[in-house]
């Protein structure tokens, strides 16, 4: 076309005679006018497929899950914390915006875990399987993430129900942009095989490519076998309810498969010292000593089931600090008294606004809020406390639960104090951080742990109860897990805030997350045919598949 | 007759460095020295475009013209397979007040007529052809952490944007000049747009850059200027501009619609629909029965509509200006009044206000309770007392959205500015060595001198790209006032 059109115009010119002017930048025609564009075009500051190893993508994924996408632990702050501990009574606010204490709705909170995991984490892990898939070397790596990304959209579909599973992160994948939402009936099943598949797969003796950049077990393959069987049972004691034959099937073959047997197969990152360059990699910690160190205290629920059973966890849990805003990590934290007896719980359901409902009003107000208990300092709100993903101790409660049920020939009872002990023994892992004080924080003792169990038995008559009551008492600060295990079992037995202005429950502890609003418009067909299997709409009064009343 | 070619090669680089730091290791030393982490950061993207044209004008006798050109562009941006797009013009005019006698009371007239092409890359920026990855700025227990660079979806096929455009004008002078008028009509097809549309966040990215499609443009400009008064000492000159734009979307691969953005609050967003004019705002209407009343539900809460409806484009159609300048001796006072009409907002402001009870309308039935205005699902009137508050904050950010209630009709005048102007008379100016000098008084956005849009100035929304039609928090448009001396030597 461009050389067609020159002749004609220099022909055209030349027979008339006239005036020419020509301006021909030197050496950039006749071989191409684009020669170079390929090479221009790719970025010579970022890697392609060509040069990058995924293994770092994998990282990622297992970094954001620990709660953490950008530098103020957002999805953390708003799901795990503002809504979920305050709904399942481990913690209380005052604060307006701390919506899960009275069931108040933000709509951005709600969907601040699915924006921020859609949006990083799943398409890190889709990314990492899609490359990493048909490399024989690459076996081992491969299982494993398929592994962690059934826990990460078991979070995901436990909290919010339906939702994209199969078409999720492939947007330039597989060029979906608007992903269909998968039952979660059918995401169960696939979860399920998946984690079979992967877990047979793993060979211990095979070429292993993960090593360090595996954050939880260092690509150890013993350790994700027992993470998949131990997530395995997780889910199939989810379905206990809506479908119980393959509940009991599944949780079968977790535990012949192999679950987790001790703390020190607990799945956990443990984020390292406070560094102020990169608070990206800090959770839930971050907000309780950092961003949002005065928003909560430790709910009088939670506080008054440990002092009844004198939970020697109480002072593990709660310190007293006369000022819970000193928090600055480069200089002394205010770490507060941990004395047990000192330790007080908040009621839900009150507010700073100076009617009724202010918490100067509550029952037994002691004069001055800051003498209810906040998180401990020296455990989980220290900025180098593990995240923990999966745990010994969940694993044992949920083996004695299968018992119970006959699923299991193994003893409940046994299974219950292996539980509770575990979770009491978990504390060793946050005593051993690097500068924590062995003075002001030493482990729970063999004496201490039998001394609860023989004055806490496992009673056969309250055990659903008893079992999953401990099983909230062990995912403290695994909000998330807390609050799906108790839709899930209905215990431990809660009392809702049943009448604040403003809820929009009916009073009742919301049973779902609502979907992120900006799928209305940029996804709206599968939106619409999601909430339409939503027998009560896209509400967080709604309930997911495996949640039957 | 006049010919020439040419080539052109631009390149656009963009290098970024910057750093910080941070914590002082010894406090109240202020040195870099003394920064205990200096994280480093640097940003490169380059892009490039080649063009040759050539272009022959021929004239006839001084009043019939002929131009006629080509171009060939070539984009590093684009697919290497398609990027590369020529286009010709060919454009004519003829001054007919040169080429017969005319009446006194015409002195000067043009008719006009050109088709020509053009082409761009849109909103395509470098390195959107391709998925690359980088590594964080910091480790966690000393491994990488990897990440994908990409936010919107990478497209190997995106091809040039390709413009036609048809226009035919006039130009006529009359009575010495002191009356004009010129106008065009044009009709502009774009097609193969590249546009950055928003996708479900759940496919791991947040926009898709893409060729979407075919959008038509066909409008009117006209402008009309005068002397009405022109004596010794006094002048008065006046123009109006007036231009209507009637847009349509007319393809979108095949789709309906296409989502290009979505507010920082609320549900609504602006969509590109099939049929209808680009930038549509849409979201949930008031339910509405055949009578046209609002459907409240058994708590006395509005319903809305079943799915999200357009309410018209944030794009204004008919825009104008008129200009007065009095000039009386060496005074000039000069005033622009603009308009746009046509333009609708979703206001995120009055969201906010609503949602928090800030909002005027909040305050009906505060102490007594508020019942809605219409019928229950059964057809009976709506008699439900809900408290203020539960039902603002239903509407607003609530269980019962309805963005209806906060779009609002974007049109406007403003008076634009003002200035009075004061030239010192050239009998003060002598000596010779100052040629010229004048004081003026000057006004910028002055007065609104009508809106719609509550609390809010029209103007305030995002941007003027995908956003028009999105308002939150905005800055108004900021008047000004100023004395200007002007000297020239």
């Amino acid at each position: 076309m461009f050389f067609k059109f020159i002749n004609l115009l220099k022909l055209s010119v030349m027979k008339r005679n006239i005036f020419i002017i020509a301006i021909v930048v030197a050496g950039l025609f006749f071989s191409g006018c684009h020669k170079n564009f390929e090479s221009i075009n790719t970025d010579p500051e970022h890697l392609t497929a060509v040069n990058m190893n995924y293994i770092y993508l994998f990282t990622a994924a297992e970094l954001i899950t620990s709660g953490n996408s950008d530098a103020n632990a957002y999805e953390d702050w708003r799901n795990n914390l503002i809504y979920a501990s305050c709904m399942i009574q481990h913690l209380s606010s005052t604060f307006s915006y701390w919506g899960g204490d009275k069931y108040t709705y933000n709509a951005g909170y709600n969907s601040a875990y699915w924006e921020q995991n859609y949006g990083d984490p799943v398409k890190n892990i889709q990314e990492v399987i899609a490359h990493v898939k048909s490399d024989p070397a690459q076996a081992n790596f491969y299982n494993i993430a398929r592994i962690f990304k059934v826990f990460m959209f078991q979070r995901i579909t436990d909290m919010y129900g339906d939702c994209p599973y199969s078409q999720a992160g492939l947007g330039y994948i597989g060029g979906i942009t608007t992903p269909k939402y998968d039952k979660q009936k059918d995401i169960y099943a696939d979860m399920l095989n998946e984690l079979q598949d992967a877990a047979t797969k793993l060979d211990a003796s095979a070429h292993n490519t993960v090593g360090g950049s595996d954050i939880i077990y260092r690509g150890d393959v013993n350790a994700w076998k027992k993470f998949a069987y131990s997530e395995m049972l997780r889910l199939g004691m989810r379905m206990v309810k809506v479908d119980p034959a393959n509940a009991q099937k599944w949780t079968q073959a977790a535990i012949a498969g192999g679950v987790m047997k001790s703390n020190d197969d607990n799945a956990a990152y443990s984020h390292h010292g406070y560094i102020q360059s990169t608070p990206t990699v800090y959770g839930t910690a971050l907000v309780l000593d950092g961003v949002d160190p005065n928003a909560s205290r430790l709910s009088k629920t939670f506080v008054d089931f440990l002092n009844s059973t004198a939970d020697p966890r109480l002072s593990y849990f709660g310190t007293v600090s006369t000022d819970p805003t000193n928090t600055d990590p480069t200089s002394a934290v205010s770490l507060g008294d941990t004395t047990t007896s000192m330790q007080l719980g908040q009621p839900n359901g009150f507010d700073n606004g100076g009617g009724a409902t202010d918490i100067v009003n509550a029952p037994g107000y002691p004069g001055n809020q800051n003498l209810y208990s906040i998180v401990n300092r020296n455990t989980f709100a220290r900025y180098d406390a593990p995240t923990y993903f999966i745990t010994y101790a969940e694993t044992a409660l949920l083996e004695a639960e299968a018992a119970v049920r006959g699923w299991d020939t193994g003893d409940p009872a046994v299974y219950y104090a292996a539980g509770v002990t575990a979770a009491m023994k978990q504390f060793d892992q946050m005593a051993s951080l690097e500068g924590a004080s062995p003075a002001a924080f030493p482990a729970i003792s063999d004496a201490a742990v039998a001394a609860y169990l023989s004055a806490n038995p496992f009673k056969p008559t309250d055990a659903y109860n008893q079992i999953n009551t401990q099983y909230w008492v062990a995912t403290f600060m695994d909000e998330y897990e807390a609050w799906i295990n108790w839709r899930r079992s209905g215990f431990p037995v809660l009392t809702p805030i049943s009448n604040y202005p403003g809820n929009v429950t009916g009073g009742t502890i919301p049973r779902r997350f609502t979907y992120s609003t900006s799928e209305v418009s940029a996804n709206s067909e599968n939106y619409n045919a999601a909430v339409a299997g939503l027998s009560g709409g896209d509400k967080m009064t709604s309930r997911v598949w495996w949640d039957v009343p | 007759m006049n010919a020439a070619v040419g080539a052109y090669s631009q390149d656009n680089v963009w290098k970024s460095f910057s750093g910080g730091g941070g914590p002082f290791v010894i406090p109240y030393f202020y040195s870099i020295s003394n920064v205990s982490s200096k994280p480093f950061n640097y940003g490169f993207s380059h892009s490039r475009v080649n063009s040759v044209y050539g272009n022959v004008d021929v004239g006839f006798k001084d009043f019939l013209f002929l131009s006629v050109t080509g171009r060939n562009d070539w984009f590093s941006v684009l697919n290497p397979k398609t990027n590369n797009y020529f286009y010709p013009s060919i454009s004519g005019s003829f001054v007919f007040s040169d080429a017969f006698n005319m009446p006194s009371w015409l002195n000067f007239g043009k008719l006009r007529a050109s088709y020509g092409g053009s082409s761009n890359t849109g909103a395509a920026n470098a390195y959107e052809t391709l998925l690359t990855y980088g590594l964080q700025g910091y480790t966690t227990n000393g491994q990488a952490v990897g990440f994908v660079v990409n936010g919107s979806i990478p497209n190997q096929a995106l091809r040039p944007v390709s413009i036609q455009e048809e226009e035919v004008g006039f130009n006529l002078e009359f009575l010495n000049s002191r009356l004009g008028i010129d106008l065009a009509l044009y009709n502009k097809n774009t097609t193969d747009d590249i546009v950055n549309v928003s996708v479900s966040g759940t496919s791991g990215y947040g926009t898709n850059v893409i060729n979407v499609g075919k959008m038509r443009n066909r409008g009117i400009e006209v402008l009309l200027t005068g002397t009405p008064i022109k004596s010794r000492d006094f002048a008065w000159n006046v123009s109006w501009n007036f231009a209507y734009n009637a847009n349509r979307v007319l393809y979108l691969a095949g789709k309906n619609y296409l989502s290009l953005d979505v507010p920082r609050n609320g549900d609504a967003s602006i969509r590109a629909v099939v049929g209808l004019p680009y930038g549509q705002i849409v979201g949930y209407k008031y339910k509405r029965n055949s009578a046209g009343s609002i459907v409240y539900d058994t708590a006395g809460l509005p319903l809305a509509s079943n799915g999200v409806l357009p309410f018209g484009s944030g794009v204004y159609d008919k825009t104008g200006g008129l200009t007065n300048d009095f000039h009386y001796k060496d005074l000039t006072l000069s005033f622009l009044i603009d308009y746009k009409f046509g333009g609708k907002l979703y206001s995120g402001t009055n969201l906010i206000l609503y949602s928090d009870g800030l909002q005027k309308g909040t305050l009906q039935g505060r102490e007594t309770g508020f019942i809605g205005k219409g019928v229950t699902e059964d057809g009976h009137p709506n008699t439900k007392v809900v408290i203020t508050q539960n039902y603002f904050g239903a509407i607003a950010a609530g269980s019962n959205n309805i963005d209806e209630q906060f779009v609002y009709d974007a049109s406007f005048i403003k008076l634009r500015s003002l200035s009075l102007t004061y030239n010192l008379p050239k009998s003060l100016l002598k000596s010779g060595f100052i040629k010229g000098c004048s004081l003026s008084l000057v006004g910028r956005n002055l007065a609104i001198l009508l809106k719609h849009t509550p609390n809010i100035d029209p103007e305030s929304t995002y941007n003027n790209t995908n956003a028009q039609g999105l308002e939150l928090s905005g800055y108004p448009s900021v008047r000004s006032y100023g004395f200007n001396l002007n000297v020239k030597f």
